[in-house]
C-alpha cells in the first residue's frame, strides 16, 4: 500500500511538472490569429503603446473605436504603460514574446537614442503606399521626427516650454510687470521667497536646465556643445538662485516633480509645460495662475516639446500601424487633446490651439522661437551624468563651477 | 522442459526483473527524494540556471537590448571597462556600507524582538503581528511613508537633529541617503529575522536551562553558552541572506529616485544592482551590465563564503 502511494505520488508529480513545462513553452497562437495580412481583406490587428494619463487613454479608446470608418481593415488595440522606464524595461521582453506594440506615442526628449539605436523604422517607404499626407502637419512639427533626412514619426503634438506664476503670491509681494528676463526673475525671487515660501522651484532635471541654457543661446547639439560659454552661462544663473537662497528643488522638499512644489503653494515660479493646466485643474483648482514664455537670458528660446507616432522595427504589420497612427491625428482626436493643453501640429487646427487654451496666450511667440532638445546619442547617460553632477554640487555641498561641471559632462561625450 | 517451455519461463524472468527494478526505482527513499525535488530542480534551472548562463555567455558581448541579433563576441572588454570604471567600485562601496550597517543591526534587533515575543507576556500575538508586517508590507508603500517621515522640518529629522544630524530632507541629501536606504532595510527585514530566530529559540532543549538554573547560571550566561551557540546554524542562515538582499536592494532606491537619476541623489545611493540596472536595462548594452552581473555574483559568493569560514572558526 505505502509503495503503491509512493508510485502514484511520483507519477502524478511527473505528469504535472510535463504539464506545467507544456504550458510555459506553448506560443500564444490566439495572438496570431486575425493578424496582419495588409490590404487582402483580411482583419488586422495594430497595438498602439503609450503611456500617459487617464484622460489621455480615454480620447485614444475613443480614437480606436472609431479606426473602422476610415481604415475598415484595421482593428486597434490601445495598451496603457504606467511609465516610459516601464515601456522601456518591458519592451525586450514583449518584443521577444512577440506580444510588443506595434506603433508607440513618444516624446521627442529623448527618442533621438532610441532613433539612433535602430528601434523604430523608418516611415519614407511606408508613409506614401499607407495614404498619409504629411503636408496636413506644420514643417517644423514634421522636422522634430526627421533624423539624417529619414522620417520617424507622425507628429501628434508641439507645444513650447512655458513659465508658470503664482497670481496670487505675485499680487501679494506687490511686484509690478510680470518678468521678460532671468534677471527679473531672480529679483523678483527674492522677494516671494519667504519662511515657508521659495521664489523659484527649480527641477534639477534636463528638460529645465535646457530652457536655461536654451535661453542664453546654448544648446547641446547632440553632445558637440556641452561646455559651451552660453550653457555655462545658463547654469551659472540656477546657480545664482540657489545661492541667494530664492531656489529650491523638488527633492529638497520631499517632493517628486516641479509642479507638486507650485500646486502646494511651495514655490511662487517654475519652468513647465503644458501639462501643467490638467495637473494644476485637479491639484491645485483653486489657484491662479499666469502663464509666460521661458524668460530671455540673452535670446528667447526654449524647449519644444513634442509628441509623435513611432513604428517598432519589429512591428508586424508596419504598414497598418502607419495608418493606425495616421488616423489618431483625425482633427476630432486632435481637437479632444488640444482641448486638455496639448498643441496641435495640425495646419488646419494650430491656430484655434489658443482660442482652447487662452491662459496659453502668452507663449504663442515661442512657437517660432522654441526647438528640438537634440541630447547626445545616449541621451539617458546624458542626462543621469548632468543631473548627477548637479545634484553633487546643489544638494551634495559639493564646489564645483558650473564650467567644471560642464567639462566633466562634455568628456564623456567627446 | 521442453525449449519452448524454457523460453518461456525465462521470459517471465526477465518480466519479473524488470518490474522489481522499477519497483526498486520508487521503493529507494533516495529516488523518491530527488524525484519529489525534480519540479523544483527543473524550474531552478530554467529560471535561475538557464538566464544566468545566458547573461554569462551575454557579458562577453557588445550587445544591445534592442537588437541582441546584431551583438558581437568582444572577450573580457566588459569586464576591463568596468574594472576600470570608478562608478562601479563607488556602488560596490556603497552596497557594503549598506550590509555592513544594516546586517548586523537588524540581526541584533531581530534577536531582542525574538527574545521578547518569545517570553510568557501578555499580547506576545500582537506583537509578533506587528513586528512582522513590515515584512510582508510593499516596499514601495514602506518607503513613500518614510519619505513623508524623513522630510525636513517633520518630528523624525527634528528628533535626528538632537543627536547632531541635519535637519534637512535625508533621501535628497547626498550625506544621509544611503543611511536612509539602509534604515529601509533594517526596518523591513528585522520581522523576518524574528521570526527566523523564534522557530530557533522554541527549539532549545529546557532542560538545558534548567541545567544550567542549578549550576547557578545567570540570565546572561544561560544566554551567551546554550542560547548563542544553539542559534549560530540559523545567525549563519540570517546573515547570509540578510547580506544577500542589502546586496540586492533596490525597489527603496527606486522610489527614491523616481523622476530622477537613479541612485539619485548625485549616485549616493547608487550600489551594485543599480550599477548593473543602469548599464544593462536603462542604457539598454546588456552585455556590459551582464558583466557586472557576473562581478555581482563572484562578490556575494566570496563574502557567503567568507562569513561562513568566520562562523564555523567561531564555533
Amino acid at each position: 500500500m505505502k509503495n503503491t502511494m509512493k508510485t502514484a505520488a511520483s507519477l502524478l508529480l511527473i505528469v504535472c511538472l510535463v504539464f506545467a513545462l507544456a504550458a510555459c513553452g506553448s506560443k500564444n497562437n490566439a495572438n496570431d490569429e486575425g493578424q496582419a495580412d495588409g490590404g487582402k481583406g483580411k482583419k488586422t490587428t495594430v497595438t498602439m503603446g503609450f503611456w500617459g494619463t487617464a484622460q489621455d487613454l480615454k480620447i485614444y479608446q475613443e480614437a480606436a473605436n472609431t479606426i473602422s470608418k476610415t481604415y475598415p481593415n484595421i482593428t486597434l488595440k490601445i495598451k496603457q504603460y504606467p511609465s516610459s522606464d516601464q515601456f522601456w524595461n518591458t519592451l525586450p521582453g514583449e518584443i521577444a514574446a512577440g506580444v510588443a506594440p506595434d506603433f508607440i506615442k513618444i516624446s521627442n526628449e529623448g527618442s533621438y537614442e532610441y532613433i539612433s539605436k535602430g528601434m523604430f523604422a523608418p516611415l519614407d517607404d511606408l508613409i506614401g503606399p499607407a495614404g498619409v499626407d504629411m503636408n496636413r502637419f506644420q514643417s517644423s512639427a514634421n522636422d522634430i521626427w526627421k533624423i539624417d533626412g529619414k522620417q520617424y514619426g507622425i507628429p501628434n503634438s508641439v507645444s513650447p516650454a512655458m513659465f508658470f506664476i503664482n497670481e496670487d503670491m505675485w499680487k501679494k509681494a506687490g511686484l509690478g510687470a510680470y518678468p521678460t528676463t532671468w534677471d527679473e526673475v531672480q529679483a523678483a525671487a527674492k522677494t516671494l521667497t519667504t519662511k515657508d515660501v521659495k521664489g523659484i522651484v527649480i527641477n534639477i532635471d534636463p528638460y529645465h536646465i535646457t530652457n536655461y541654457v536654451k535661453s542664453y543661446g546654448g544648446g547641446w547639439d547632440n553632445g558637440k556643445t556641452i561646455n559651451s560659454p552660453e550653457n555655462v552661462k545658463g547654469l551659472q544663473k540656477i546657480f545664482d538662485m540657489y545661492k541667494d537662497g530664492s531656489a529650491v528643488t523638488p527633492k529638497s522638499l520631499g517632493y517628486g516633480w516641479d509642479g507638486e512644489v507650485f500646486a502646494n503653494g511651495k514655490a511662487a515660479m517654475t519652468t513647465g509645460g503644458y501639462w501643467y493646466k490638467g495637473f494644476l485643474k485637479d491639484a491645485a483648482p483653486n489657484m491662479k495662475y499666469v502663464v509666460l514664455p521661458v524668460p530671455k537670458g540673452t535670446t528667447e528660446n526654449s524647449d519644444m516639446i513634442a509628441d509623435g507616432y513611432v513604428v517598432l522595427k519589429d512591428a508586424k504589420d508596419k504598414q497598418a500601424a502607419v495608418q493606425a497612427a495616421y488616423h489618431m491625428t483625425n482633427e476630432t482626436t486632435q481637437t479632444e487633446f488640444m482641448k486638455i493643453g496639448n498643441g496641435s501640429p495640425l495646419v488646419s487646427l494650430s491656430p484655434k490651439y489658443f482660442e482652447l487654451n487662452p491662459e496659453f496666450k502668452a507663449v504663442e511667440p515661442a512657437l517660432k522661437t522654441a526647438t528640438d532638445f537634440a541630447y547626445p546619442a545616449e541621451s539617458k547617460k546624458f542626462k543621469d551624468q548632468l543631473v548627477n553632477e548637479l545634484e553633487s554640487t546643489l544638494l551634495g555641498g559639493g564646489n564645483k563651477t558650473p564650467q567644471e561641471i560642464l567639462d566633466s559632462v562634455q568628456q564623456q561625450f567627446k | 522442459m521442453s525449449n519452448g517451455t524454457k523460453a518461456a519461463a525465462e521470459l517471465r524472468r526477465d518480466n519479473k526483473g524488470g518490474q522489481s527494478l522499477f519497483r526498486k526505482m520508487f521503493d529507494s527513499d533516495m529516488s523518491v527524494g530527488w524525484l519529489f525535488s525534480l519540479p523544483f530542480l527543473i524550474l531552478w534551472a530554467w529560471w535561475f540556471f538557464y538566464p544566468f548562463l545566458q547573461s554569462f555567455i551575454r557579458s562577453f558581448q557588445d550587445a544591445n537590448f534592442a537588437a541582441l541579433d546584431e551583438a558581437k563576441f568582444i572577450g573580457f572588454q566588459n569586464y576591463v571597462r568596468i574594472l576600470q570604471d570608478p562608478e562601479f567600485y563607488r556602488a560596490v562601496l556603497h552596497s557594503l556600507e549598506i550590509v555592513l550597517i544594516a546586517v548586523p543591526v537588524q540581526t541584533l534587533i531581530g534577536l531582542l524582538m525574538a527574545i521578547l515575543v518569545n517570553q510568557k507576556i501578555k499580547g506576545k500575538g500582537i506583537f509578533r503581528t506587528v513586528f512582522f508586517i513590515p515584512y510582508i508590507t510593499s516596499q514601495i508603500a514602506i518607503t513613500t511613508v518614510f519619505m513623508m517621515l524623513f522630510k525636513q522640518g517633520t518630528f523624525v529629522t527634528e528628533f535626528f537633529g538632537l543627536f547632531g544630524f541635519g535637519n534637512v530632507t535625508w533621501f535628497a541629501d547626498t550625506n544621509y541617503a544611503l543611511m536612509f536606504v539602509a534604515i529601509l532595510f533594517i526596518f523591513q527585514q528585522c520581522g523576518f529575522t524574528m521570526i527566523v530566530y523564534l522557530s530557533g529559540l522554541q527549539e532549545v532543549p529546557k532542560d538545558l536551562y534548567e541545567a544550567g538554573q542549578i549550576d547557578g547560571a545567570s540570565k546572561w550566561a544561560q544566554f551567551r553558552y546554550i542560547t548563542v551557540p544553539f542559534l549560530k546554524p540559523i545567525t549563519f542562515f540570517i546573515v547570509s541572506v540578510a547580506t544577500i538582499l542589502g546586496f540586492q536592494i533596490f525597489d527603496q532606491i527606486a522610489a527614491i529616485s523616481r523622476y530622477g537619476a537613479l541612485g539619485s541623489p548625485a549616485g549616493a545611493t547608487n550600489t551594485v544592482v543599480t550599477y548593473f540596472y543602469q548599464h544593462g536595462i536603462r542604457y539598454m548594452n546588456i552585455g556590459y551590465g551582464s558583466a557586472a552581473v557576473v562581478l555581482f555574483f563572484l562578490i556575494i559568493m566570496i563574502i557567503t563564503y567568507l562569513q561562513k569560514k568566520l562562523l564555523d572558526e567561531k564555533g
